[in-house]
C-alpha cells in the first residue's frame, strides 16, 4: 500500500483513501446499519444548523487548546475508538497512537483492534483511553480492567450501544463473520451494574460511558458518577433510524447540567461541524470515519495532516464567527436552518465527483 | 439597443466558455461545503409572491436613491475583487456600465485598475470598498485618495478577518491575486469597533458596513454611526454554514428600524429576487456573481446587456405583482414557500445544459 500525506484538502485525502482501501475495508469504514438512516441523520442534523457570525471583534489570537482531565489538548477533537484499524492502516492502532502523540490529542483504543492494550500503552507516553467491549463474564471484565490499570491508561470508556451487532448490509458474509463473533453476546447483559463494576475496578481514572442517546440515560449516567457522557449512535452503525447526534445534544447538555463532560461524535468531518457542537454544549468532539479516511490516505502522517487541516478549519470558523477562545462559544452563535443537499457520509465534500447538484 | 444575449442563461454559458478553469472556480465557488452559498439561493427560493390584479401597471417606476444618490433601479454593482483576471479592463467596465445606466458601482479595494483611474473615469457617484490592511496612517492615506476621487461613500468589509477555505481553488492548486498578497492580514484580523470609530472620524462622510449577519451587529453598527447596513455573507465565500442573506434581512430591517439604509447581496440573479428583497425592506441589492459572469461573457457590453435583462425582469415582476413603484412593495406581497429543487449557484437558471456548470 502506498500512502501519502501531501494532500491539500480533505477532498484529496478521501480520494486517496478510496484508491488505497479495498472494497471490504471501504464498506466497513463508510457503511452503517440497514437503511443507513442513522448515518445520514448525523449529517442532516449538522446541516440543519447555521451560524450567527459577529463582526468587528479583534480575532488576531485564536486559542483552541483545552483541558482533558488534567491534560492539555491542542484542540478539543479526540480520536474515536475504531475496530479493525489493522486491516487498513499499516501499523493499525499504533498509527493512531503515533499521530495522537505527534499532534497532541487523546486517542481511544478499541477492544477490537490491533495491536492491542499493552503494545499501544508502551508505544508512547501521551494519555489515552481504553474502550471496553464486554466479551466475557464479570471475571473477564475484572481481568481486563486489571490490565488497563497496569498499563496505566489515562481513562476508561465503556461502550453501551452494542447489545446486538448492527445489521451492516454493505459487509459481505466473510467480513460479517470476522466481527459477529459469539463472545460479543456478552454485550447483551450489560446493565448499570456493569457500569458500577467497571468504575469500581479502575480507581480514580476518568470513566466515560459511550453510546448515550437520550436525556434519561444521560441523567442515569450522571447519577452513576461517570466523568464524561459520550453521545454517539456509533456512526449510525448500530440502531438504525435514531436521531442525528447533534440533535440530541441540547437535551442531553441540559440534563447533564455540567456535572459531567460531554463528548460527541457522528458525522463530524469539518471545522464548522466541530464548532457547532462546542457552541451547543459539547466539551469535545470525536472523529471516526474522518480518522479512518486519513489513515487510509496516509497512515500516521495522513492523520496528522488531516488534523492540521481540521485545526485550520476550526480557526477559520471561530475567527469568522468572532470568537477567540472555546469558552466564548455559546448556543447564541447557532440557529436552525435547512440543509442544502441530501446528506450522506461524504456530503460535506461536494467536489468529490459526479452528481454535482444533489 | 440590440443586445447579443436574450437571457442571462446565455450569458452564464458564454462566461463558462470564456473563463479558464481557475477563474471560473474563483467566480462560481464558495467556501468549504458551499453551504452558505447554496443557502443564499435556498432562502430566496423559500419565498413566494402574493400577486394583486386589476391595478393599472402601465407606468412602472423602479428608480430609487442610494444614500441620496439617484439610481435607475434598486440594484448596485457589488464590489468584486480581482476583476482584472475576468476581463482585461477590470472594473473600468463596471464604472462605465454604471455611468451609462445610472447605477452606483462599488469599487473593490482589491481590484484593478486603481481607485484614481476609476475615480477619474466618469463623474457619476460611486462608492469605494476598503479591506483594512494597514494601520491609521495607511487608512488615512487611502481614505484621502478615495475622497479626492469622486467616491461618495466608504464601504467597510467586516467579514474577512480570516481568509476562508475555498476548496475549488485549492483542488486546482490556484489562488487569486488577492489571496497571494498576504500583506496586512493581521489588520483584517484585528478590525474592531474602535478602528471603525476612528475611520468614521477620518472619512467624515457616509459609511456602509458590509458583512453584517445578525441583529446584534446591525444595532451596534447603527450606534457606531453607519449610514447603511449591508447584509452579506460574502456570497457564501467566507464563513461556511451561515444563513442565507435574505433569510436574515427581515430581522435586521426591524432592528435598524429606519435609522440606516439596508442593502443585501447573496445569490441575487433574477428580477424576482430583487423585488423580494425590496419587499422585505432592503433599499437596494448588490449583484456580485451575476456581474462577474457577465463580465466574463463579454466585458462592459455583456454587463450592460445583463443589467438590461435584470431591469426587464424587475419590471415584469412588479407589473405582475400589481405595483408600479418600489415604495408600494412591502412584506404583504410575500409568503413562505418551499424550494422546488436543490438550490445552488445556478439553480435560478433551469435551462443551463446539465443544470449546473462546474
Amino acid at each position: 500500500m502506498t500512502t501519502h500525506a501531501d494532500f491539500l484538502t480533505m477532498h484529496d485525502m478521501i480520494l486517496m483513501a478510496r484508491r488505497n482501501m479495498d472494497q471490504d475495508n471501504w464498506d466497513y469504514v463508510c457503511g452503517a446499519a440497514e437503511s443507513e438512516t442513522s448515518l445520514r441523520r448525523n449529517r442532516m442534523a449538522l446541516d440543519s444548523l447555521a451560524f450567527r457570525p459577529r463582526v468587528c471583534r479583534d480575532v488576531s489570537d485564536i486559542d483552541l487548546s483545552c483541558d482533558f482531565f488534567g491534560h492539555k489538548l491542542r484542540m478539543p477533537v479526540l480520536m474515536a475508538p475504531m475496530g479493525s484499524l489493522h486491516r487498513f492502516s499499516p501499523k493499525g492502532s499504533i498509527d493512531v497512537d503515533d499521530a495522537s502523540e505527534e499532534f497532541g490529542t487523546v486517542n481511544f483504543l478499541s477492544t477490537v483492534t490491533e495491536p492491542g492494550l499493552e503494545e499501544v500503552a508502551q508505544n508512547s507516553p501521551h494519555p489515552k483511553s481504553f474502550q471496553i467491549y464486554v466479551r466475557g463474564d464479570n471475571d473477564w471484565i475484572k481481568d481486563l480492567t486489571k490490565r488497563i490499570v497496569k498499563a496505566d491508561y489515562h481513562s476508561v470508556t465503556l461502550t453501551v450501544d452494542s447489545a446486538f451487532y448492527g445489521n451492516r448490509e454493505r459487509l459481505n458474509p466473510s467480513q460479517l463473520a470476522l466481527r459477529r463473533v459469539p463472545a460479543r453476546d456478552w454485550q447483551k447483559r450489560i446493565t448499570w451494574d456493569t457500569v458500577k463494576m467497571v468504575q469500581d475496578q479502575i480507581g480514580d481514572r476518568p470513566f466515560i460511558v459511550k453510546g448515550i442517546m437520550t436525556a434519561e440515560d444521560a441523567a442515569l449516567a450522571v447519577e452513576a458518577g461517570v466523568n464524561a457522557i459520550y453521545i454517539s449512535n456509533h456512526g449510525g452503525r448500530q440502531l438504525d433510524h435514531v436521531l442525528g447526534n447533534i440533535q440530541t445534544l441540547p437535551e442531553i447538555a441540559s440534563a447533564v447540567e455540567g456535572k459531567a463532560k460531554i463528548i460527541i461524535d457522528g458525522g463530524f468531518t469539518r471545522g464548522t461541524d466541530i464548532v457547532k457542537a462546542l457552541a451547543m454544549g459539547a466539551d469535545y468532539v470525536a472523529i471516526g470515519r474522518l480518522q479512518a479516511w486519513a489513515l487510509g490516505a496516509g497512515a500516521s502522517a495522513g492523520l496528522v495532516k488531516c488534523l492540521e487541516l481540521l485545526e485550520q478549519e476550526i480557526i477559520t470558523t471561530m475567527g469568522l464567527l468572532g470568537v477567540t477562545s472555546l469558552k466564548q462559544l455559546a448556543p447564541e452563535y447557532v440557529t436552525n436552518a435547512m440543509p442544502v443537499r441530501w446528506p450522506h457520509e461524504h456530503s460535506a465534500f461536494p467536489h468529490l465527483g459526479p452528481n454535482p447538484i444533489g | 439597443m440590440d443586445w447579443e444575449f436574450q437571457t442571462n442563461h446565455e450569458i452564464i454559458v458564454r462566461a463558462r466558455r470564456n473563463a479558464t478553469g481557475p477563474v471560473w472556480d474563483y467566480l462560481a465557488g464558495g467556501s468549504e461545503t458551499e453551504t452558505s452559498m447554496r443557502r443564499n439561493r435556498q432562502a430566496l427560493d423559500s419565498l413566494a409572491f402574493i400577486p394583486r390584479v386589476l391595478r393599472d401597471v402601465s407606468e412602472i417606476d423602479m428608480s430609487t436613491t442610494i444614500l441620496g444618490h439617484p439610481s435607475s433601479m434598486p440594484v448596485f454593482l457589488a464590489p468584486v475583487a480581482s476583476l482584472q483576471i475576468v476581463t482585461p479592463e477590470g472594473s473600468l467596465c463596471c464604472d462605465q456600465a454604471a455611468d451609462e445606466l445610472g447605477l452606483i458601482n462599488i469599487q473593490s479595494g482589491h481590484t484593478e485598475p486603481s481607485l484614481e483611474a476609476i475615480g477619474l473615469n466618469t463623474d457619476h457617484p460611486k462608492f469605494y470598498q476598503i479591506y483594512v490592511r494597514g494601520g491609521r496612517e495607511w487608512i488615512k492615506d487611502l481614505l484621502g485618495r478615495a475622497k479626492g476621487h469622486n467616491f461618495k461613500a466608504l464601504v467597510v468589509t467586516v467579514d474577512t478577518c480570516v481568509y476562508s477555505n475555498r476548496e475549488r481553488q485549492k483542488l486546482n492548486g490556484w489562488e487569486p491575486p488577492t489571496r497571494r498578497n498576504s500583506a496586512g492580514r493581521e489588520y483584517l484580523a484585528g478590525l474592531s469597533w474602535d478602528i471603525w470609530d476612528d475611520m468614521v472620524g477620518i472619512w467624515d462622510g457616509p459609511m456602509i458596513i458590509k458583512g453584517v449577519g445578525t441583529v446584534e451587529d446591525a444595532r451596534l453598527a447603527v450606534e457606531h454611526g453607519a449610514s447603511a447596513i449591508y447584509v452579506s455573507n460574502h456570497g457564501g465565500r467566507q464563513l461556511d454554514h451561515d444563513r442565507g442573506s435574505i433569510g436574515v434581512l427581515p430581522e435586521i430591517v426591524a432592528a435598524v428600524n429606519g435609522r440606516a439604509e439596508v442593502y443585501v447581496d447573496g445569490g441575487f440573479m433574477r428580477g424576482t429576487d430583487i423585488v423580494k428583497a425590496i419587499a422585505l425592506g432592503a433599499k437596494a441589492v448588490g449583484i456580485g456573481k451575476l456581474q462577474a459572469f457577465a463580465l466574463a461573457a463579454g466585458g462592459q457590453k455583456a454587463l450592460m446587456n445583463c443589467l438590461d435583462i435584470l431591469r426587464t425582469e424587475i419590471e415584469i415582476a412588479m407589473g405582475l405583482l400589481g405595483v408600479t413603484s418600489l415604495d408600494q412593495l412591502n412584506p404583504s406581497y410575500l409568503a413562505k414557500a418551499r424550494p422546488v429543487g436543490p438550490s445552488h449557484e445556478m439553480s435560478a437558471f433551469p435551462h443551463i445544459p446539465g443544470g449546473r456548470l462546474i
